[in-house]
């Protein structure tokens, strides 16, 4: 399952792209995270489907001129500075964040890079790392 | 009954029995306290969590010529330099002068604990003895005579969870909370938490040597607004800064709220009779808090529910019957290592216990700042003669609203009295340009709003935080009441010479 970040040109944002496009390829598609801003509007989704439909997914989407990127970047903590207290449990709105035997665990399969726990931390030892 | 001198003869012949404070209520639920008591000497307890009431004595030694120092900077953080010529004191939430929130004097002690240089800067007067008027140079720990942490109020041993209840994210000195309860924040290591071992402090007070941040440290009194009463006891400590260890001490920054410092703390508790051994026995489920709610910015903050440590570190409690995540803001896994250092230091004979010389109080309180004037309210200075309108009125009636009175701002009311949006000039401009002409098209629905009984500072605070001019007044139902404005308030504190 991939996950990518839908990002919307203010005049697209009244469209109703995101349906149009799983009527049309039969993709199932999980929002994971939406935010819309005055000059535009980003949806994060995972797609559930086949590599054929996926694709289909992505082009018809691109056609409209949103651009699709594949969340790529992961959530790491740094061990040096992380103390393993829990702030960061706390904010993370998909519950990506654990505490497994009093240690702080990332788990990226959950995670939908809203960054709220790299903006918690107070030892600066969150951050997503792009590859 | 047992001595401290019996025990630390124990620890002498590598005999003494060490037990951890979450080992006691099994050891006691067995055997019994009076069995407990003879078969265990020492039970560790230690935490690890944010301290924002702690800070460092230096001596720099003198310069030559010699400095009267009367203000101090350290990597551009203020020191507190009213103490003779070349001491200051570095306190943890002072912040930098040139960096913010993201450095501050917890960072500075961090630094210098970590064998970092740190720019020293001081300026003064210039008397006959210290001609100096200004000095510039970077100090370590190792140049500094003497660096001394000592700080006035640590390790609480239960602390106030925290919610918010409001519908706009908080930045709290108990970390991030988001709107509509959805996280609860707590501190405070629990069972394992040193006064809540004992708690009518047989065995603590001045002189108790404990671990402090890696250091040999001791308790020098109660710590301030120490209220055992309540079950909010804490203590002053200090220890040797030169001997401590970044493992234990780390600087933090709570996001939008300051800097702290996180202090790991280890004190031993000599079992000395059954009551000690039974008071150690304690378990998280017996250690009650209340969830405050945080949202509500006056000192009194109303209390959401009553919880144990058990269910706060379950990792969610109930609230009204809903399962809201908790978030723990001190280090368990630190304060692990904490129970185990200070462990091995007592076998290895390097750690021995010491007699308090006076005891903790049992019944101090804490008081209250007395204020020499009344607290100025929002109902005090708010406007009553209000201009409304409603969500069907014209564009055109509202704007003739504003010029014929002379106001910025109207707010929009429903039938029955009830806020539902505001028009400020600036709306009307804006939906002039984009040629919007139905005022539910184009007015402020998220409005930011106060309560009467709000003291004017909460106000004041909503109203600078969110760059705003006014905000309307409403009653717990959410009728309009009154407006006050940016210039209402300039006026009432103008008039109180603020």
């Amino acid at each position: 399952m991939r996950k990518y970040r839908l990002t919307y040109p203010s005049e697209k944002l009244g469209d109703a792209l995101l349906s149009e496009a799983i009527l049309k390829t039969n993709a199932k598609v999980n929002i994971l995270r939406a935010n819309v801003d005055y000059d535009r509007g980003i949806l994060v989704v995972s797609i559930l489907a086949d590599g054929k439909k996926e694709k289909e997914f992505i082009g018809f989407l691109e056609k409209h001129k949103i651009s699709v990127e594949e969340l790529s970047g992961k959530i790491v903590k740094d061990e040096g500075l992380c103390t393993d207290c829990g702030l960061c449990v706390g904010v993370c709105p998909t519950d990506a964040i654990t505490v497994e035997e009093n240690v702080i665990i990332i788990n990226n399969d959950d995670c939908v890079q809203c960054n709220a726990c790299v903006e918690a931390c107070p030892f600066r030892a969150i951050r997503i790392q792009e590859f | 009954m047992k001595t401290i001198k019996e025990i630390n003869e124990k620890i002498r012949c590598g005999e003494a029995v060490i037990v951890r404070a979450d080992e006691m209520p099994g050891i006691v639920e067995k055997d019994g306290a009076e069995k407990a008591a003879k078969k265990v000497d020492v039970v560790t307890t230690a935490t690890f969590g944010a301290m924002c009431s702690s800070g460092a004595f230096l001596n720099f030694g003198h310069s030559d010529p010699p400095i009267k120092m009367q203000k101090v900077w350290l990597n551009e953080v203020e020191a507190y330099a009213g103490l003779a010529a070349v001491d200051a004191y570095i306190g943890a939430s002072q912040l930098s002068e040139t960096e913010g929130m993201s450095y501050g004097g917890a960072h500075v002690i961090e630094d210098l604990v970590n064998g970092k240089e740190v720019d020293l800067k001081a300026t003064a007067y210039g008397t006959d003895c210290y001609p100096r008027k200004f000095v510039e140079t970077s100090v370590s720990l190792a140049d500094v005579n003497q660096a001394v942490m000592y700080n006035p109020r640590n390790n609480y041993q239960r602390y106030n969870a925290a919610i918010n209840s409001s519908d706009k994210i908080i930045h709290t000195y108990m970390g991030t909370l988001l709107p509509g309860a959805k996280n609860v924040n707590f501190a405070g290591t629990g069972e394992l938490s040193p006064l809540n071992n004992d708690p009518k402090y047989r065995t603590l007070g001045l002189g108790t040597r404990i671990f402090l941040c890696g250091a040999q440290g001791y308790i020098i009194s109660e710590g301030t607004q120490h209220s055992p009463k309540t079950g909010f006891g804490n203590i002053t400590v200090s220890g040797n800064l030169k001997e401590m260890d970044t493992r234990f001490l780390r600087a933090a920054t709570m996001p939008k709220y300051g800097t702290t410092l996180y202090i790991g703390i280890g004190v031993p508790i000599p079992i000395l009779s059954p009551e000690i051994a039974q008071a150690t026995a304690v378990r998280n489920a017996d250690i009650e808090t209340s969830i405050l709610d945080y949202s509500v910015p006056k000192l009194s903050r109303p209390q959401v529910a009553k919880v144990s440590y058990e269910e706060l570190f379950s990792g969610t409690v109930e609230v009204d019957g809903i399962s809201i995540k908790t978030a723990f803001m001190s280090s368990l896994r630190i304060t692990n290592e904490i129970l185990s250092e200070l462990a091995h230091r007592i076998e290895d004979k390097q750690f021995y216990l010491t007699e308090p010389v006076v005891r903790l109080p049992l019944d101090s309180e804490c008081k209250l700042m007395k204020l020499r004037e009344k607290v100025i309210h929002v109902g005090d200075v708010m406007a009553r003669d209000l201009k409304t309108a409603g969500k069907s009125d014209s564009i055109d009636s509202v704007s003739s609203l504003m010029i014929e009175n002379n106001i910025n701002q109207v707010p929009i009311t429903d039938d029955a009295g009830k806020l539902c949006g505001i028009i400020t000039s600036w709306d009307i401009t804006k939906a002039i340009a984009e040629k919007k002409r139905k005022l539910a098209e184009f007015m402020t629905k998220k409005v930011v709003t106060s309560y009467a009984d709000d003291p004017l500072d909460v106000a004041t605070r909503k109203i600078e935080k969110h760059e705003i001019n006014s905000t309307p007044v409403v009653d717990k139902e959410g009728r309009l009441t009154g407006i006050i404005t940016l210039s209402d308030i300039t006026r009432a504190y103008r008039s109180k010479g603020r």
